[in-house]
């Protein structure tokens, strides 16, 4: 046990006891030859790069020709070519160009007619599309005789009676049906309306 | 063959793969050990040897012999193994730990692991170390390297390699103890 070796172990009974008393082994192997063929191996590996190296110092051409003073010219080309973008007429120019005939006074006249014409026409489907019916042309299209007959086969006893308790006399009296058939001695006084309590503008509404 | 007459025979033209073959028959094993106790499995350590003999063959005319050859040697294969190991925790998306669990496993489940019980618990002991402690620790254990040199291959203080190894030992003197 030489003098390095000593040193290290007292080092490691100091920090670490039960560490030091284990004895220090190699618990790893290797492949059978494996440290015989590794120099060999290497070597291959090696002289595969310094042929790589030889490559690399080779003059890097790529065995392409191009025409006699290509590169001289290209940038006067490009430029040429650039300017020629910048100059061509942009797509609005074009329409512009192509609907210019529609400022002619001849033409003019009669596109604004079409154009008219053809905000009238939509805006009439636009209204055909949705009709809500109102209560006036609802009004118009059922006949008192409808009504009447709707009442008397839709209406039961307590509807009348509710009825009769919102209306007043004078209105039973003119009903364009016939009111004055319901049993008006049923009806409790509280259901009545005091006419007397209702001012003057409510009773024109209800007789409008 | 001593490292300057391999030198000597590496920058001649003539003698240049000769001279090679010396240098890695020479340190082969010193430096297959070193990177094999960082990476654990055999196929691994042998792709991380063969790299950085492969860089050593590419910067052996850039050497200059105020440093010690096999110093500089260490250094290269310290960098390979650090290299992989990085790569591999960054190929397998997992912590540092995950990466110690891969690695403990690869002991049992390769057929190059010899050691015994206790061999194989010390092992998983120093698998818990972070690379860099871990490699402290196994240059000074195994290699019995001085500080002064590890300085030189780690690029580290000699202080804070102490320090270092002091508490890499304490590590796994606890792991020993607790399992």
């Amino acid at each position: 046990m030489n003098s390095k070796n000593n040193i290290i172990i007292e080092e490691l009974k100091e920090i670490a006891p039960r560490l030091a008393d284990i004895q220090r082994v190699n618990p790893f192997s290797v492949p059978v030859h494996y440290f015989e063929s590794l120099p060999d191996e290497l070597m291959q590996k090696v002289q595969v790069g310094s042929d790589l190296l030889v490559l690399n110092s080779l003059k890097k051409d790529n065995g392409f020709d191009v025409p006699y003073n290509y590169f001289e010219s290209l940038p006067g080309k490009i430029l040429d070519r650039v300017r020629e973008e910048d100059n061509k007429p942009s797509l609005l120019d074009k329409i512009l160009n192509k609907a210019g005939f529609l400022l002619n006074p001849k033409y003019a006249l009669a596109s604004i007619a079409l154009l008219a014409g053809i905000i009238f026409f939509m805006n009439r489907m636009n209204n055909n599309e949705v009709r809500i019916p109102t209560l006036a042309s609802a009004e118009k299209q059922i006949s008192v005789q409808d009504v009447s007959d709707y009442v008397s086969s839709n209406i039961d006893q307590f509807d009348e009676k509710s009825i009769v308790a919102c209306v007043s006399n004078n209105e039973l009296d003119n009903a364009p049906f016939p009111m004055k058939a319901i049993d008006t001695l049923t009806i409790s006084n509280q259901n009545l309306i005091d006419i007397n309590q209702i001012d003057d503008n409510t009773i024109n509404e209800i007789s409008m | 063959m001593g490292d300057k007459e391999i030198l000597d025979k590496f920058r001649d033209a003539a003698t240049k793969e000769h001279g090679f073959t010396l240098l890695v028959r020479k340190y082969q094993e010193r430096l297959y050990w070193h990177i094999r106790r960082m990476v654990v499995d055999h196929d691994d350590a042998n792709d991380v040897l063969q790299n950085a003999f492969i860089k050593i063959w590419k910067g052996m005319e850039n050497f200059r012999e105020e440093a010690q050859l096999y110093t500089w040697l260490y250094r290269i294969a310290s960098n390979e193994s650090i290299t992989f190991l990085n790569s591999k925790k960054k190929k397998m998306a997992v912590p540092m730990d995950g990466v110690s669990n891969y690695l403990a496993q690869t002991l049992t489940t390769g057929n190059n692991f010899t050691g015994d019980e206790i061999q194989l618990k010390l092992q998983k002991a120093i698998l818990e170390l972070p690379d860099k402690q871990r490699e402290v620790f196994n240059l000074r254990y195994y290699d019995e390297m001085p500080y002064e040199e590890m300085s030189e291959v780690l690029g580290t203080s000699v202080g804070a390699l102490k320090a270092s190894y002091h508490h890499a030992a304490k590590k796994v003197e606890e792991f020993l103890l607790n399992h």
